[in-house]
């Protein structure tokens, strides 16, 4: 298949994904953004008057914490979902594997998108501060989407041998949660396991992030940089597994 | 012409456990050892039974799923049909599976705008355009399907069993179509059970039996093997059926001390032998439906032959051993018209002359054994009679086959009166076609017809006579 009809089959993917989540619901597409409206609200209204933390801005801090884990753990446990519900496809048709996996990437990132602007409009209802730097933010976006779709190609290829790989991910997504820097700022631990803590792209993207959009500290270039590489390191690498075992790849389902 | 599908020692394995851990590997041979290629422009046909590997061959070829051995060449664009329901999304309106179904295919989007009214006319399902497809009935789920994969030009064209789907007049617009792909030298490989499709459509028919390539051949003789080698499982079949009910049935004697024992096996092999009489009464059928066309269209190479003769010759002994059966009536009409066929095509051999006379015999004999009325029975063979056409057949069998119908009717003559005037028909059927012959051939060129043959067909015609005659006695 040409490059353009993948691309083209991939947007129809998304399509029907978005339809599907909400054709049958009396709101229908308003519920893509009432949903996370009234999260992002909830979340922002403890944090304001039931709890406070010495966290400058913890609303916030937290809004981008939860909204980057819940794109990486939603869009990752999708795939192996969306794997499992077009396998009658996959049996049927000569579709390139890769091409569900970005389409349900792409359906997540729907939702983060949506996620991002009530975030930026809260922000701007409760007068946070937006700096310029913010503009910068979008860069890191991009940055999550290509790890969590190098991620989700490996999930794909291991989930296409072992079945187990659902229930194994659900644990490893509750696990990550909180090893990752969502409720807490990564600062709070010690400088030599903070090395290591800080090799997880994800506590990476977020703490940029959260420089860039809430603190109006510009980010080093060289913390850039390494996140910008071990990125595109797992990116690459989970293209290449993709393409080494996308032969039989729908007969495995 | 090139090659544009080439395989080579292709085998494949299934793994029927590969989803657990705790239990040994399951493996079935889906396919061994296949060797075949295809040229640009043929029409294959693929049939063989449930289960002998047709949809996991056409899987290979069409690039789904992976052989586990051998070398495979295939083009880039395929078009797959391979069942009704895979590809349809539920949930989506029709317009909205255009595009979903018509991206899977590679088509693109610019393209199937154009293409959507055309796939509208084709499948007939323009007012329900907006609907989804799970209120579509099943007939209009694959018309859209089929419209859709239509609606662009493929190299290759596989197609799985979609004709069996669907009412008379999709059929036809289906046949339609891939007869003008046909016309258009498109590649098709088609599998079906519907042998009139293959055998108007198909150059070259492939015949699978569990997981091999039986023959790959021109399609009466893929056909005829094909049936015989299910004859062949009939006939062993019924053989150890018929043995095993023997054996159940002395059992059942033995210990007649348990009285509900022997009829429920009674009621039991009553049972299993009317399923054995449907089965063989279908095989026939769809073997003499095949037979019939293939002689239609005059595919009357000498090997195709013997195969039908083989495959008519065991048909008939599992039909004769099929004794003392319910629906004793339809086994013998079934025989009736498998002696007939084994007649019209021994006719056309020339050298079996003796054969013919073996077979009328053995059409006496059998099919008076059979608990028919009678006067049916004479009446069924002077129908024979009449059906066999004199410019085929020596002449001198005609006349011996009369002087046999005439010892039949006088042996065991039922109605007699009846029998005897349906007699006189079948010899003055055989005049008036001497009559005919005779003067077609003068009228149409005088000069052509030899002496001899004038000679031949008036003698023919006096004995004929002659014979219809003394049997003229009866009436006195």
């Amino acid at each position: 298949m040409e490059l353009s009809s993948k691309f083209q089959l991939v947007l129809e993917f998304t399509k029907r994904e978005f339809k599907l989540n909400y054709r049958n619901a009396f709101f229908g597409y308003i519920w893509s953004l009432l949903s996370p409206l009234f999260m992002l609200t909830a979340l922002y209204l403890v944090f304001t008057y039931v709890m406070s933390l010495s966290i400058p801005n913890y609303q916030f801090f937290l809004l981008i914490g939860i909204i980057c884990w819940n794109f990486f753990s939603e869009a990752t446990s999708r795939t192996i979902t969306f794997l499992h519900s077009n396998s009658n496809l996959l049996g049927k048709h000569r579709i390139d594997p890769s091409v569900l996996v970005i389409s349900s990437c792409l359906s997540s990132a729907i939702t983060l998108v949506t996620n991002i602007v009530i975030f930026l409009v809260m922000a701007y209802f409760f007068r946070l501060y937006l700096p310029v730097f913010g503009i910068l933010s979008l860069f890191y976006l991009i940055l999550l989407f290509f790890f969590t779709l190098g991620i989700s190609f490996v999930l794909a290829v291991i989930y296409s041998f072992f079945r187990d790989l659902e229930h194994i991910w659900r644990l490893a997504m509750l696990v990550g949660f909180w090893i990752s820097p969502v409720l807490y700022s990564e600062n709070v631990l010690e400088e030599g396991i903070r090395r290591i803590y800080m090799l997880n792209p994800i506590a990476r993207i977020i703490s940029h992030l959260r420089n860039a959009l809430i603190y109006n500290f510009p980010n080093e270039l060289m913390q850039s940089l390494i996140t910008c590489v071990l990125v595109l390191i797992i990116f690459l690498a989970g293209s290449y597994i993709m393409e080494a075992f996308k032969k039989g790849f729908g007969e495995r389902f | 012409m090139n090659n544009i599908i080439e395989l080579k020692n292709i085998k494949k394995r299934f793994n029927l456990k590969k989803d657990s851990l705790f239990e040994h590997a399951k493996y079935i041979n889906s396919l061994s050892n296949i060797n075949f290629s295809i040229k640009e422009g043929d029409c294959i046909g693929i049939i063989g039974n449930n289960g002998s590997g047709k949809t996991t061959l056409l899987k290979i070829l069409s690039g789904i799923i992976e052989p586990t051995g051998g070398k495979i060449k295939i083009p880039d664009k395929i078009l797959t049909l391979l069942d009704v329901g895979g590809g349809i999304q539920e949930e989506l309106t029709g317009k909205e599976n255009i595009y979903f179904y018509g991206s899977l295919l590679g088509i693109k989007k610019e393209f199937l705008e154009k293409m959507v009214p055309e796939i509208l006319d084709f499948s007939g399902i323009r007012n329900f355009l907006d609907i989804k497809m799970k209120y579509y009935s099943t007939g209009m789920k694959l018309r859209l399907i089929f419209a859709i994969s239509m609606s662009v030009e493929h190299d290759i064209y596989l197609i799985d069993e979609i004709l069996a789907v669907g009412d008379n007049e999709f059929q036809q617009k289906c046949l339609g179509k891939l007869r003008s792909l046909r016309s258009d030298k498109k590649t098709i490989v088609i599998a079906s059970h519907d042998f009139r499709v293959i055998s108007e459509l198909c150059d070259k028919v492939i015949v699978m039996h569990k997981g091999k390539i039986l023959t790959f051949s021109k399609p009466g003789i893929a056909i005829a093997k094909y049936l015989s080698k299910n004859i062949e499982n009939i006939v062993s079949e019924n053989t150890l059926l018929l043995s095993d009910i023997k054996v159940q049935l002395k059992r059942g004697s033995k210990t007649h001390m348990k009285k509900n024992l022997r009829p429920a096996l009674v009621s039991g092999t009553k049972d299993k032998l009317k399923e054995a009489t449907e089965r063989t009464i279908i095989t026939s059928n769809l073997f003499l439906d095949a037979l019939y066309s293939d002689l239609k269209k005059n595919v009357s190479k000498n090997d195709l032959k013997s195969n039908y003769l083989n495959s008519l010759v065991k048909l008939k002994s599992t039909l004769l051993g099929l004794k003392n059966v319910s629906g004793e009536y339809i086994i013998y009409r079934k025989l009736r018209e498998l002696f007939q066929t084994e007649i019209l095509i021994s006719m056309s051999q020339k050298e079996n002359k003796e054969r013919f006379r073996e077979i009328l015999c053995l059409f006496d004999k059998e099919l008076m054994e059979r608990d028919v009325d009678l006067a049916k029975l004479t009446r069924d063979f002077g129908d024979f009679l009449k059906w066999i056409n004199i410019d085929l057949v020596d002449k001198s069998l005609i006349l011996d086959a009369l002087e046999m119908y005439k010892e039949i009717i006088d042996k065991r003559a039922g109605d007699v009166s009846f029998n005897q005037w349906n007699y006189h028909q079948v010899c003055i059927n055989f005049i008036i076609s001497a009559d005919y012959e005779l003067s077609c051939e003068e009228n149409k060129a005088a000069e052509k017809i030899s002496q001899k043959r004038i000679m031949e067909l008036t003698s023919f015609r006096e004995n004929v006579n002659r014979i219809r005659l003394t049997a003229a006695g009866w009436t006195k």
